[in-house]
């Protein structure tokens, strides 16, 4: 598995430059806009959007064929693949903190933490069994489209909650709705995780 | 008898819309190399694909190291070339070399980069600038560093000129001359075949057309050549096909020496593996 995982950053190598140069471009401007939050969330979104690229590589140099002879199960090859989004996630979570932290902005630590890994298990959790089913170039379209769902709800639950009067949760009450929301994110990667497997392991080359 | 086969292909059958493989059946022994042949299409990569399990069967059965099916585990004995290079083209040769460390257990990075020096393979250049010919080398490499037991080669001298494809084939002969290991190799030029194989087996449209010891066939079947008239008549038991031609008629005779007692006027050229495709294949 941890060839797997080598082949997916090595696979990755040549963007790092890109990547860090987008960082430093929007860094620089929420920065400058005094909105670091933001500028953190769309750092990690980035960081882990490039990962598609790494299904495009898969298909376009046949390593999903290659990755089949390997002396690892196919529940190896997708978990190793969830690993790669994994630890990139908490790469750029921390990039994202350190940016938050260091323009000032220690209080949207918790929030900041807790929505970047809610986004990133959702993209995850999303682009993975839906790329392995369908090749990515269709997975992008229906990742867009799925991407609306977690806004719509979010839209949805405001509205409702504007129209009854409002909703002023107390800290106890916000942190147990972050650890809800978090929980959910974790039960959707893992069901993901099984789905991924599954599709995966029906696959012929 | 079993335990002398690194490899035993039994009635194998797969289905697909357009396509069907059906009954083809084979045993590699070890310290061979078997050549698997037939035109486009015709079943060879299908029948490599389900031997490796990147395809399952319909029917039918393969053992591997003789036991039934393929494991994890056996794929570490199993070194693979397919006809493009699996990695992805940015890497240098020695992220490669890390990559399969980390997958294969008896990784020997050592022979790994002894194999890049023997093929004057660089580091620090991106795979995409590799020429074919480097490209093939890199994945024999690959094929060779983790101590395999058995080759299984997809047209891996296909595009490749004749100096990197004698060299290819030393690397066959000197893999196979312990007599513990095995290659399974498809080709489309079968002369490559002619040098080094023991085996042959001949695939058309799905269906297994021969599998027979190679000097068997080079020396033992031949194409007896004559009018029509002295075609048609042949004894039928000598003659696998027959074939009319603008300038006269020939037969695919299997025992030239027994052919050759019976009509000692005829006569019989020697055949190559090309000439015998083209005589099965034709209607």
């Amino acid at each position: 598995m941890k060839g797997l995982i080598l082949n997916d950053f090595y696979a990755m190598r040549k963007l790092l430059k890109s990547i860090l140069f987008v960082f430093v471009i929007f860094g620089v401007i929420w920065g400058i806009g005094k909105q670091p939050t933001t500028g953190a969330l769309v750092i990690s979104v980035m960081g882990i959007s490039y990962l598609f690229n790494l299904f495009s590589y898969d298909e376009y140099y046949h390593w999903e064929q290659y990755a089949a002879i390997l002396p690892v199960t196919r529940k190896q090859i997708v978990l190793a693949r969830y690993a790669t989004f994994g630890i990139t996630a908490l790469l750029t979570l921390a990039i994202s903190l350190v940016y938050v932290i260091a323009l000032g902005g220690i209080a949207d630590c918790a929030m900041v933490l807790v929505t970047i890994l809610c986004m990133q298990g959702y993209t995850a959790a999303v682009i993975i069994p839906v790329a392995y089913k369908f090749g990515i170039q269709r997975g992008r379209i229906l990742y867009v489209l799925l991407m609306f769902v977690p806004f719509g709800v979010l839209l949805g639950l405001m509205t409702a909650l504007q129209l009854g009067g409002g909703f002023s949760p107390d800290g106890s009450m916000l942190a147990g709705i972050l650890v809800g929301v978090v929980a959910v994110v974790a039960l959707m990667v893992a069901i993901s995780i099984k789905i991924s497997i599954g599709i995966v392991s029906k696959k012929t080359f | 008898m079993e335990n002398s086969m690194m490899l035993s292909v039994n009635h194998l059958c797969k289905n697909y819309e357009k396509f069907t493989l059906s009954d083809v059946s084979f045993s590699l022994p070890k310290g061979s190399i078997m050549g698997l042949i037939g035109e486009n299409g015709a079943g060879k990569s299908t029948t490599m694909k389900i031997i490796l399990g990147m395809t399952c069967s319909d029917g039918g059965s393969v053992s591997v190291f003789g036991h039934e099916g393929i494991r994890a585990e056996d794929r570490e004995k199993i070194g693979v070339v397919f006809d493009e290079l699996p990695f992805v083209q940015t890497m240098f040769t020695s992220h490669l070399g890390k990559v399969m460390k980390g997958a294969y257990k008896n990784w020997d990075q050592k022979q790994y980069e002894e194999y890049l020096r023997k093929f004057a393979l660089p580091d620090k250049k991106e795979l995409k600038d590799f020429s074919r010919g480097m490209k093939m080398k890199l994945s024999l490499a690959v094929a060779l560093s983790h101590n395999a037991k058995l080759l299984i080669l997809d047209e891996p001298t296909s595009g490749l000129d004749p100096v990197v494809r004698s060299e290819i084939l030393d690397i066959f002969l000197d893999f196979i001359s312990d007599g513990e290991r095995s290659v399974l190799v498809s080709s489309h030029i079968t002369s490559d075949l002619e040098k080094v194989a023991d085996y042959i087996t001949f695939i058309h449209n799905g269906r297994l057309m021969l599998c027979e010891n190679k000097d068997d066939i080079l020396y033992g079947y031949g194409i007896a050549k004559a009018d029509q008239d002295t075609i048609d008549h042949l004894d039928s038991e000598l003659v696998l096909k027959k074939k009319k031609g603008k300038y006269g008629s020939e037969a695919l005779v299997k025992d030239k020496e027994a052919f050759l007692h019976q009509y000692p006027d005829i006569l019989v050229d020697n055949i190559n593996l090309d000439e015998l495709m083209l005589l099965l294949c034709s209607d």
